[in-house]
Formats: C-alpha cells, structure tokens, sequence
C-alpha cells in the first residue's frame, strides 16, 4: 500500500484552479520526484498532502487513512515531514535548536521512541554533516546550510514519509552529490520520499517513479526513461527554450 | 426550544397590537440608523486593512478626533454645517491619514507583526491623549442634528431628517467604494498594493501613492462616522473611541476584507444593540434591581458578537512565508547574569528603600508591580509573539479576588491568579487558532467590557474602590511600605528567573520556534492552538498575581487603575523596554510609573505663556504614545539597544572582540525587504482571474534565476 496518495486534488485560488484532479502515490522505500515547469502547482501539492492548504476536491490518504481534514500536525504525528521551498527555519534559533525543536516536540506526542532527544538531534547532525555550523544561528546561514538543516530538523522526527521541496537549490555540485546519498541512504531504511526538483538531472538519477506537472494538470508518469522520451513532458518542460528545466 | 417556539406563536399578537407594532418599528429604525454608522465606520477600517495590510486600531481615534474637529468648526466657531463637513471630510481627515501613512506607518517595513501592531496601538494611545490637549477634558460635548427638529413619520413611527440623512450616507458610501474599488485603476491598484509591493511596482504602480490614498480614504470614513455617532450622545474622548470601536466587531464578520459581509455584521450587531436596549429598559421586572440594563446591553452585545464571531471564522490557512530576517533580534539569555541581575535589582531596591521619602516610595513601588504586570506579556509576546490588549485588565481582576480574599493569607494572591487565568482561558480561546491581530482584538474587547460590564455591576463590586490588605507571610508582616517595596522587586526577581528558566527549556524554544514559523512547527506536529493557550494562561495568571500586588502598593483596589485604556500603555511600555527580555519590563514599569511621578515634580513656570507644569504633565501623559511610535525605528526596545549601543562604544574604545572571539550572533542583520516570490502572494486574499494572469504574464520566471541574470 501507498504511504501516501493523493486523489483528484483540486485546489482553487480565485478563478484560478491551481491544481485539477491531481492524483500521485508515494511508496515507501523509494524516491519518486515532482517535476513541472514554473508555477505548475508542485508546491501547492506540497500543501495540501501536508495540511496547509484545504482542497476543494479530492482527498489525501496516510496508509490508506483518509487524512483530508485534518490539521498539519496531526498529519506529522502519524510520520509525515516536509522541508520548504522558501526556508521556514526558526531564525532566532541556532541550527542545533532547530532540530532540538522538533526532537521535543516529536517526544511530547510520543511517537514511541525511547530515544532521548539529544541523542537523535546528535545522529541527525552526524548523518547531514552540518557540524560546522550547528551553534549558528539560523538566519544567517548560507541556503547550502539552511537547506541541510531543514532536512535535519524533518529526519529528527523520523518520518515515514518526507516531502523535500526544492532541496537541492542553492547547493553546490558536492553539496548535491552528498545529499543525493543520504536520500538514497533514507529509502533503502525504508523511507518514502517525494522529491520536487528543478535540477532534473538529480532527479533523474534519483527516482524510480516521476510525476509530472504542468498548468496545475499531472502531464506524464512512470520510470525516468518513460518520462525522458514522453512527448508532451518534453514540450511543456524539458524542451523549453534553453535555460529552463536543466 | 419551547421558550422560542412560545414567542414566535405570540409574535402575531404582539405585532397586532398598534402601540407595540409601532414601538418596534421605533427600535428598528434605531436600529439601522446603528447599523448605517458601523457599517461607514467598519468600511473604512476594511479598506485600510485590506489595502495596506495593516489593522488599523487607532481608527476609533480617528474618528473621534473628526467629531472634536466637527463640534469645534460648528459649535464653538458657528460655522455652517455643509462647508464644515466639507472641510473635515475632504481635507483634515485625508490629511491626517496621509500623515499617518507618511510618518508612522512607512518606516515599518521588515519588521514584525507584533511591532506593526504595537505602533498602531501607541497612535490610538496618542491621539486619545492629544484631544484633551486641544478640547479639554469635560465629557460634556454635544454637536446638533442635521435639520435638528424635523422628521417624517413612517408608519407611525417618527424618523428625523438626521436619521434619514445617515442611512442615505451609508448607502452612498456603500455604492461609492463598490465603484471605486472594482471599477477604478485606483481602486485596483489599492486592491493590489496589498498583495505584494515589489510585485505591484514591477507591474507600473507606485505603492507608496495608493497607500496614501487608502490612508486618506479610511481616515475620512472615520471621521464621518464619528461626525454620526456624535449626535446621538453628550460624548468625551473615550467613549467617542470606544464607541467607533464597536464596529471592529462588524468588520471581523467580514474577517476584515469582505464590505458585504461587513454590511452585514453591522445590521446584525446594531439590531441586536437596539432591540436588546430596548425591550430590556421596558420590563426589567426579571433582572436584578441593580443592572444598568441599557449600559450592559450596549457594551456586552459587540463583544460578544466578536468573539462569537471569531469562533465561527474558520481556521486560518497556514502560511509558509519563508523565513525571516527580520531587525528584531534579542540574544538568548544567560542564566548566570540572570542571577546576577536579579540578586542587584533586590540589593538596591533594598537599599534605596531605606533611604526614598514616603510617596516616592509609593511611586516606585507601583513601578515595580507594573513591571511585574509586564512579565506577563515576556513569555507571550516576546516570545511567543501574541499580543494581548488585557494584561491590565488581568491585574484588576487579580487586583479585586486579592480584595475579596485576600486577608494576609496567600489565598487572596491565589484566587488573583485562578480567576485570571480562567479569564484568560475565556478571551483567549475564540481568537487563538486565527492570526494574532484577531487575539488582539479580542483582549482589547475583553478589557472594554471589564470595565464597563464587569466593574459597575454594584452586586459584585459594591464600591469602585476596594480595601486591599497586603501579604502577612508566617508572621512577616509587609504593612511596611519599605518591606513591600523590597517584597515587590524579590517577587520580579523569582518571575524573571522562572521565565529565563522557561525560554532555556523546551516550551521556550518551543514558543520563539512559533513566533519565527507558525507552518513550520505544525508540520513538525505541533499543535499551535495549544501552545499559544497554554502561554496565554501563564501570561493572563502572572498579570492578575501582579494585579494583586499592584493593589497592596496602595491598600485598595480601584476600578479606574484597570480600565480599558489603561492597557495601553502597560503594553507599550512593555514592548518599548523591550518584551523579549525580562529587564525590559523593569525599564518599562519604572519608565511608566515615574511618567506619574515626574509630572508632579516639575515646578509651575510660565515659559512663552506656556505653563511649564501642564506642558510637563501632558508630555508624559502623551510618553508611552510617542515612544510607541518611535519603536519603528528600534523594535529590540531599550534596553537591547542600551546593550547595543554600550557594546558599540566599547568595541570602539578596545577593538572589536577584545574581550572575546567575533560573536557571529551580533553581525549586523539586514532590514530586508521580503523576497519577490509567488509564493508570498495573495497574502491576504486569493487572487481573481485576470490578476492570475497579468502576475503570471510578469513573473512566470525563477526570480533566483532571473535575478542572476540581472547581475552579469
Ligand atoms: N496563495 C496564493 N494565492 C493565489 N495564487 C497562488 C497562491 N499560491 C500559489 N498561487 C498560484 O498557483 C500556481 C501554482 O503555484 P505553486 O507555487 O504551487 O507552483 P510551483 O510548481 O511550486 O512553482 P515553482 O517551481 O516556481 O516553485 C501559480 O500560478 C501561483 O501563482
Ligand atoms: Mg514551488
């Protein structure tokens, strides 16, 4: 069973639908990726899986649970996390605060973890590398760094499920290269991850199932060589003037 | 369920028989010459709001200054009506709201929520203190009826021309912003400023221009509807502000952008006002001899609709806004200087008590239970960024079970924090799972009907002022005002360590993580509603403990120290000492506290005909107002920018880091202006089609990249 699905989401902003019965699945042990041009509707998908954003149609399973109405936190206390697009780091916080922040509040629903939560603070910065500038505060990192740290801070929940929007912009090439390891590293413990990614050779190399968004429409989907040689995907997206896409 | 279904059957009746129909009709009418008023009132705080982004809760002053202004030009002066009206409305009161635009408002770019709020509160402050200034403060004015003695009847009811004239206004209103909104290039442009201002320049509008105008618009919307209200009562400055400020109600149907569900609300609220006052004063057989019927009915029935109202709004949709780098920045505190600090405060206090005369002592004591009041909003507004109207309001309720209570035991202390708390809970919990101006609104409603429902019901507060013993503790008597005094700043000191202890924990990362990303921290699965409660509850309890303590400075409990205004200032001292530190409150309790005291002091001189002594007086009624305001410039507070500017001259004297390595937490931080992003649009409303499109048309591009491309 899917960890996540999505079904015939609709999402309205005036006269404007930017999302029509939109349906994807997440599985879990796998990277699947989001792609779409600009303003395709990726993070508004995002939203709506995570509870920021109330559909007008169609409905968001965790487990084949019906997940719709609920609240965003409910939704993480059943294991599911996010990072952002635009960073929503908690500024005046170091970075070590940061996932200090959500250990604790991982631990006060309970979660059924016996791990302290330092310990699990400790692993995550181990595992992401951001040693050198967890006593940082938060506002002043680097996107490279903020973008680490959201990720640390969404892991130290221990999600079943991760939704990373944009996570490899602003990171340099072995920023890249590393963090793709520790996605891949994620899956193969089971994991499920959603990928939103403008750097499409990433996502490529990443995913087994990609999605892909156009005009707030799912376009295309299936393995990375499907979506490479599809016709419409390579119209709306990867065949778009020079510049867009790669 | 019987009880409604009983008077509907007798409704036919009722109406059947002549002198009832036409006394209903009576309140009806009452009622929509209300409701025309509200909703003139209410359309003009939408259009503010929904141009500017910003709620704008001096616009009760604003419209009571155009009353003043009225009353000035047509009674004092004898000036003819229609060219004053004129004047104030197409001149003094767009010129004041371009002033306030300009002067107040522009410099608040890149700071938060809280601050922008906070400044418009010290403009509300300020304005109420300046029409004393001006007009006096008798509350004995009285401006004429338009055509006062003429009037139709309507089916058998009498309408005056004046009531006739208001509702033709409030239907010319309505028509005249429908028009200029949908239909102008202006209004347009003012719909769009709000949604995203770089966005709107890339596009050919000037921001700054709209803004202006919409400042105008909503300043004359206020005037006029306090020109209207004014006929109806002998009015002063309070209740003039206060009276406007009803309509906040009826703008928060219309969650503060909707004018047709605004109109609503005020038809809604007006009614109910009329028909409740009305039949209420007819056969009060049933209600206790000692209600002030008229005075509870008018007061309580916006309040109620409010929060009423807000427990009806549904929730909030949670914005990701990116993060922030804003120019608030407060460093974590420590916890060894915190000791330091407080073990300091006690020893001088300790000894200046000794060696302080007898009223000073008085003075300095309430400045030390006024900073304890102001604890109070550390842990919810500096660090879970809320802000609360009714701390004050808190303290006298606080202030009134310690009266009850309080026999020396520590009963009376303890009743003052359980009922404030309970109070708390009450206020807080419509308003907490929307956005923090709605919280703000909601307490500031609160304090209003503490002091004119609460207070003067006789069965519950016989007298407005209450004999208050202080705390006999094991034997240790604190009748005398010395060991008060050093009792007061011991009790400042063990708050201030509890909530230092606090942010260094979980609940106080917890909170700041709220204040810097309310969408993060759900997503993290924490739920927001019950943190800000759980903060509000601690906040509303340690304001009523200091309630309590307040009241012992004097030995009394008095109504007029907790009325509504009186939360003002407490507030804005508060912030400008600055609310995310502890010693922020002591700076901003002493700073108020000797605002009284330094009035007194001054000698009466007469300077160019100016007596030193007023000038002196009204200068520091007006502080907190004016210090409110300057905080635009240095939302940190005072004693952030003391540290600052002292770590500035030191680093000047020795080198910078002479004492330690480069401290990466003081680099200097940027004002930045919020980044171009789609994502940051519609922050108030969805866009419309065509708005889609022509944003669509400008910025269908990565502004990262397209960024990069500007930069070769
Ligand atoms: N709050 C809002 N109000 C109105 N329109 C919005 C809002 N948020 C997004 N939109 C619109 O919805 C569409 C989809 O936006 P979304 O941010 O989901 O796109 P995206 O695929 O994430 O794009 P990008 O690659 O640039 O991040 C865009 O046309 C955008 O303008
Ligand atoms: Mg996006």
């Amino acid at each position: 069973m899917p960890l996540l699905d999505a079904k015939e989401v609709s999402v309205r902003f005036g006269g404007h639908m930017a999302l029509l019965d939109v349906t994807m699945s997440v599985e879990p042990g796998r990277i699947t990726g989001l792609i779409g041009p600009n303003g395709a509707g990726k993070t508004t998908l995002f939203n709506v899986m995570t509870g920021l954003q109330d559909p007008v149609r169609g409905r968001v399973l965790m487990n084949g649970i019906d997940v719709t109405g609920s609240p965003p936190h409910e939704r993480s206390q059943r294991g599911m996390a996010r990072t952002f697009q635009r960073l929503e780091l908690f500024g005046s916080l170091t970075a070590y605060e940061n996932l200090q922040v959500a250990a604790e509040i991982k631990r006060m629903w309970g979660g059924g973890t016996s791990v302290p939560a330092d310990e699990r603070v400790e692993s995550a910065i181990e595992l992401i590398g951001m040693r050198p500038f967890v006593h940082k505060r938060a506002d002043v990192l680097t996107t490279g760094q903020a973008r680490l740290v959201e990720l640390g801070r969404a892991l130290v929940t221990r999600p079943k499920v991760l939704l990373l929007d944009e996570p490899a912009s602003g990171l340099d090439a072995d920023e890249t290269e590393y963090f793709g390891t520790i996605l891949k590293g994620l899956a193969k413990a089971g994991m499920g991850i959603l990928i939103v990614e403008h750097d499409v050779p990433l996502v490529m190399k990443l995913c087994s199932q990609i999605f892909v968004l156009d005009f707030g429409q799912m376009i295309a989907s299936g393995p990375p060589a499907a979506i490479q040689g599809n016709q419409r995907v390579i119209e709306a997206y990867l065949g778009a003037p020079a510049g867009s896409g790669a | 369920m019987t009880g409604l279904g009983a008077v509907m059957a007798s409704l036919p009746a009722l109406l059947a028989d002549q002198s009832r129909l036409s006394e209903f009709l009576g309140f009806t009418v009452f009622g929509i010459v209300l409701a025309a008023i509200y909703f003139i009132a209410a359309s003009g705080l939408v259009v503010t709001y929904t141009t500017s982004g910003m709620f704008n809760f001096a616009h009760g002053a604003v419209g009571m200054i155009g009353a003043f202004t009225y009353w000035q030009l047509v009674v004092s002066w004898g000036w003819p009506v229609v060219p004053s009206l004129l004047i104030i409305l197409l001149v003094i009161a767009p010129l004041l709201g371009v002033f306030i635009e300009r002067v107040v408002m522009r410099g608040l770019q890149g700071v938060s929520e809280v601050t922008r709020t906070v400044v418009s509160i010290a403009l509300l402050f300020s304005l109420i203190r300046v029409a004393p200034m001006i007009w006096g403060s008798k509350n004995t004015y009285k401006v004429p009826a338009f055509f006062a003695g003429n009037s139709v009847e309507i089916a058998g009811v009498g309408v005056t021309y004046h009531q006739l004239v208001t509702i033709a206004i409030a239907i010319g209103v309505a028509v005249f912003l429908r028009w200029l909104l949908f239909l102008t290039r202006l209004g347009v442009a003012m719909r769009a400023v709000v949604d995203s201002r770089p966005l709107s320049r890339l596009n050919g509008a000037r921001p700054e221009r709209t803004s202006a105008a919409s400042w105008a618009l909503g300043s004359s919307l206020a005037a006029l509807a306090g020109i209207l209200v004014a006929e109806r009562i002998v009015f002063d400055v309070v209740a003039l502000t206060f009276l406007v400020v009803n309509a906040y109600a009826a703008a928060v149907v219309g969650r503060l952008t909707s004018l047709t569900r605004t109109f609503v609300g005020a038809v809604v609220l007006a009614l109910v006002q009329s028909y409740g006052q009305g039949y209420l004063q007819e056969n009060p057989a049933w209600l206790p001899k000692d209600l002030d019927v008229v005075n509870t009915v008018s007061t309580a029935v916006p309040v109620v609709l409010l929060l009423v109202v807000l427990l009806l709004i549904p929730q909030a949709r949670l914005r990701a806004a990116g993060i922030q780098r804003s120019r608030e920045a407060v460093p974590h505190p420590k916890i060894r200087l915190t000791l330091i600090g407080v073990g300091s405060l006690v020893a001088v206090v300790a000894l200046v008590s000794l060696v302080m005369g007898g009223d000073d002592r008085i003075t300095w004591s309430k400045g030390l239970a006024l900073a304890i009041i102001m604890l109070s909003l550390v842990p919810l507004t500096g660090y879970g960024g809320q802000i609360s109207l009714a701390q004050m309001s808190f303290a006298g309720l606080g202030a009134y079970a310690v009266a009850t209570w309080g026999d020396g035991s520590p009963v009376g202390l303890l009743a003052a924090v359980v009922i404030a708390a309970a109070a708390g809970v009450l206020v807080a919990l419509p308003a907490l799972r929307l956005s923090g101006i709605y919280l703000a609104l909601a307490t500031l409603a609160f304090a209003y009907f503490v002091e004119k429902v609460v207070f003067p019901q006789r069965l519950l507060f016989p007298t407005a002022t209450k004999p208050v013993k202080r705390l006999n503790l094991f034997g240790l008597s604190l009748d005398d005002d010395r060991a008060y005094m050093v009792f007061l700043a011991v009790v400042f000191g063990l708050l201030t360590v509890g909530i230092v202890l606090l942010r260094l924990g979980p609940f106080g990362r917890r909170l700041q993580a709220m204040k810097d990303s309310p969408a993060a921290c759900a997503t993290l699965g924490l739920n927001l509603t019950r943190t800000k409660l759980q903060v509000f509850v601690l906040s509303s309890a340690i304001a009523g403990l200091g309630g309590g303590l307040y009241a012992g400075v004097g030995k009394a409990a008095n109504t007029i120290d907790y009325s509504a205004l009186q939360n003002l200032p407490v507030l804005l001292m508060a912030v400008a000492g600055g609310v995310a530190l502890c010693s922020g409150a002591l700076v901003g309790g002493l700073l108020l506290a000797s605002f009284g005291l330094g009035a007194k002091s001054i000698p009466s001189i007469e300077v160019l005909g100016v007596d030193s002594k007023t000038f002196f007086t009204n200068l520091f009624a007006l502080a907190p107002g004016l210090i409110g305001i300057a905080l635009g410039r240095n939302p940190n507070g005072i004693v952030a920018g003391m540290s600052e500017w002292a770590r500035a001259k030191y680093d000047a004297r020795f080198g910078a880091g002479a004492d330690d390595e480069v401290d990466l937490d003081r680099l200097p931080r940027l004002p930045l202006e919020p980044v171009l992003d789609v994502e940051h649009m519609g922050l108030f409303r969805a866009f419309s089609a065509d708005e889609v499109a022509a944003i669509d048309a400008v910025v269908r591009v990565d502004v990262g990249k397209e960024m990069a491309h500007a930069a070769p």
